[in-house]
């Protein structure tokens, strides 16, 4: 193995990789004494260089990608040890953005490993439902249900959804230019698996066993229940139209998706309609045998893909109690009255050191001389005469400052 | 895999075919390639059909034309959309994957992804040559009359810029406001258009919705404030209002010969929308500051034939253009300025006129602006 090799995690979403890019974001300084890049400045380094390598508009945060993945690749590049890059939005690159990707990181002299972790279908299918309404989207979950599982995948829905979720053809495409024993599948363990497992096999694809550390998450993208979707669906409804997607991002997402209906944990989880369930078996044995014969690197156990015999009882989130619905409703608004009374102070301060500002510019404008040059341009103003006088000297006064 | 080593090799004929200006479809191409078949994935069936529709407007082939298509089978499509499609009758393992698709059959919106991302890119890797020095700046000339120009920003810019090229820049006699004015329907159009055209990218529809939510117009559109505004600086009796004035009526108010103004032309809603969704793509691949450049000195050049009436208003808007129209009419009216024409023109005809551009549409024009730009820089 050579010294300098490339990880390059591209998915999928929803199978913890915030938790992991959390750890790796905040133990950066660590790793790079360990021989072990994470090439991050921001938090969201990776998220904006996977925008710029698939020209992904996002909500205005597109803006700030421009030139991303070049400066990204060129770190890697210049590193002389193990790199690793992950975003999950990666999956859904094409063949001619992984060409580009995989040549600006050195491909083919560089050894570049692609690790995807995934997740059973019947625990993706719902995740990726409750991703869109948290990305704005309306759409209720038997519609996404329709059309995720028509098979012509016309709409932008279906698109996205197998772009990030079908695991053989995301490997299809992402490791068409690999030796398969450089592609590694990691999978998430089944419910009820002890807490770190989904870590350790991170830790071991990542060659990450035994290194110092800290493991304390303090982002992730937790999950919400049934309830608690449909609210923040219903919100989109109404508040979509006048709500711009910079205030949508931190008071819809993140305030009360992310940090305050999340907490809602006693509320039934989303999981996949009775009718839904036979397909999802077919398509995930399909899927495991795939890759199976592809004999890709499996961390875990392709079993794990394999949707639980025993599921939980279906609650269908179009059709979520009411009484459920207004609990994390008052949560809700609890939650935005508080932040709006914190923007209220924090509004009162500004107000405050604007004011003490405004008294020091004015006690500055109290000399004689500029009063007396505003009483003149004052009068002048007043009069026909007076505003063409005003307007040559200022004409001449731009060309003036122009020639000097 | 399973691999039909015919239908490849027939598709990897179709792709040279292409290469050389071809202009044949899939389903009634019969060539092959003989021995081994070419190494990699075929290129995706939306980008080879937009390079067989770039032949096809093309016309003859040509080194520059091979170049251009070559940077289209290399294209990714920028945002969301399909994936590479498999070619319909090439590759019998579709077991996973988007199901395979006749290239002609591809959605038109699918194929102006395609083009867009590629003008984009070729915009901004290939910026256009440093303008020759300015021409020398005109002097002003004392005995003229200063003008100020305000209303439409479409009818402002083709005035002022005309005005300017004729040599007649502000003089210093006392000054003369014209509020350049047409059918409220059409001025909205043209504030969007001339918003998309400095680099923006909302949509039509949320930004004419957006307007009535608040029930006011753009500010630019305020032409009752902007004409007190003039008023106060030049007072009431210079402020002339002209309303879908002709082009010497509106030189012989600001003292300047008659052929100095030239008649304003729009660019066609097609090629508008072209602009937004380029520079949707151009937000990802260049500086802020550097949009509006490419936008005004590279990309609207090339759509100098791509003309048309203004944008429609949607119907559902009718009423609140009409309501608008009416009120800034009436107050224009009170505060007695000189007009120009009809105060009545700038409530909208019926039916509203106007156009909406469609995914075909667009496409065609994205197309013959690609080999616009083929000639200038590929």
């Amino acid at each position: 193995m050579s010294p300098k090799r490339v990880l390059l995690h591209v998915g999928t979403p929803k199978t913890g990789t915030s938790y992991l890019q959390d750890v790796l974001f905040r133990n950066r300084d660590r790793l790079a004494g360990q021989g072990v890049l994470y090439p991050a400045d921001r938090f969201d380094d990776h998220f904006l260089a996977a925008l710029d390598l698939m020209r992904l508009p996002w909500g205005g945060l597109e803006t700030e990608a421009v030139g991303a993945w070049d400066r990204l690749a060129e770190r890697v590049r210049d590193w002389s040890g193990t790199a690793i890059i992950s975003h999950e939005i990666l999956a859904t690159a094409s063949r001619a953005q992984i060409k580009r990707a995989l040549a600006s990181l050195g491909h083919p002299d560089t050894e570049i490993h692609v690790v995807l972790s995934t997740r059973d279908l019947v625990r993706q299918v719902p995740a990726e439902w409750q991703e869109n309404v948290k990305h704005r989207r309306t759409i209720r979950y038997r519609r996404f249900l329709q059309q995720i599982q028509n098979p012509e995948r016309v709409d932008r829905i279906a698109t996205w959804f197998w772009g990030v979720q079908e695991i053989p053809d995301i490997l299809d495409r992402w490791g068409a230019a690999l030796d398969p024993s450089r592609v590694h599948v990691v999978t998430v363990p089944k419910p009820g698996a002890p807490h770190n497992l989904l870590w350790e096999r991170f830790a071991h694809t990542f060659g990450l066993d035994g290194l110092d550390l800290d493991l304390h998450a303090e982002r992730s993208n937790p999950s919400l229940g049934v309830p608690e979707t449909a609210l923040i669906r219903r919100i989109n409804k109404v508040a979509n139209a006048e709500l711009r997607p910079a205030a949508y991002r931190p008071l819809v997402r993140e305030l009360l998706a992310h940090q305050t209906l999340s907490r809602r944990t006693d509320s039934p989880r989303l999981g996949m309609p009775p009718e839904a369930r036979q397909w999802a078996d077919d398509l995930s044995h399909a899927w495991v045998d795939e890759l199976r014969r592809r004999g890709y690197d499996v961390v875990g156990d392709l079993d794990d893909l394999l949707p639980d015999p025993h599921p939980v009882e279906f609650r269908d989130p179009d059709r979520a109690r009411p009484r459920a619905v207004n609990a994390a409703a008052l949560d809700a608004i609890k939650a935005l009255l508080l932040e709006g009374a914190r923007l209220q102070q924090s509004e009162e301060e500004l107000r405050a050191e604007l004011r003490e500002t405004q008294i020091a510019l004015e006690r500055s404008y109290m000399r004689p001389t500029y009063r007396m040059r505003e009483k003149a341009v004052r009068s002048a103003q007043e009069k026909g005469w007076g505003r063409r006088l005003l307007s040559v000297y200022r004409r001449a006064r731009g060309r003036s400052s122009r020639e000097a | 895999m399973v691999v039909d080593e015919a239908g490849s090799a027939r598709a990897w004929a179709w792709v040279e075919h292409l290469r050389a200006g071809g202009t044949t479809p899939w389903v009634a191409f019969t060539g092959s390639v003989p021995g081994t078949l070419s190494s990699g994935p075929l290129p995706g069936a939306a980008q080879l059909e937009v390079a067989r529709r770039l032949n096809h407007t093309a016309g003859a082939p040509s080194d520059q034309q091979r170049r251009l298509v070559e940077r289209v089978l290399e294209q990714g499509g920028p945002g969301r959309g399909q994936p590479d499609l498999a070619l319909v009758g090439v590759d019998s393992d579709a077991a996973f994957g988007a199901p395979p698709v006749d290239p002609a059959q591809v959605p038109a919106p699918e194929l102006l992804r395609i083009a867009v991302g590629l003008l984009a890119d070729l915009l901004a890797r290939n910026p256009a040559p440093a303008p020759t020095p300015a021409p020398r700046r005109v002097r002003a000339r004392p005995w003229h009359r200063d003008y100020r120009l305000a209303g439409d920003p479409l009818l402002v810019e083709v005035a002022r810029q005309s005005l300017l090229r004729a040599g007649h820049v502000p003089g210093l006699r006392a000054p003369v406001s014209v509020v350049l004015a047409d059918d409220l329907c059409a001025m909205l159009s043209d504030v969007w258009s001339w918003r998309i055209l400095q680099g923006g990218t909302v949509r039509w529809t949320r930004w004419l919705a957006d307007w009535e939510r608040r029930d006011t117009l753009p500010p630019r559109l305020l032409l009752d404030r902007i004409a007190a505004r003039q008023a106060a600086d030049t007072g009431p009796s210079q402020v002339h209002v002209a309303i879908n004035a002709p082009a010497s009526a509106v030189a012989s108010l600001v003292g300047a010969p008659e052929r100095s103004v030239d008649d304003p032309v729009r660019l066609s809603p097609d090629a508008v929308e072209l602009v937004r969704q380029t520079s949707l793509v151009l937000r990802v691949l260049v500086a802020k500051e550097q949009r509006p450049r490419i936008l005004g000195t590279d990309l609207v050049p090339l759509l100098a034939d791509e003309q048309g009436p203004p944008r429609a208003v949607l119907a559902r808007h009718d009423d609140w253009v009409r309501r608008q129209a009416a009120g800034m009419r009436d107050r224009i009216g009170d505060a007695g300025y000189p007009v120009c024409g009809d105060l009545d023109a700038l409530i909208p005809p019926e039916p509203v006129p106007g156009t909406r551009p469609t995914n075909g549409g667009v496409l065609d024009v994205a197309l013959r602006t690609l080999l616009n730009f083929k000639e200038r820089a590929l």
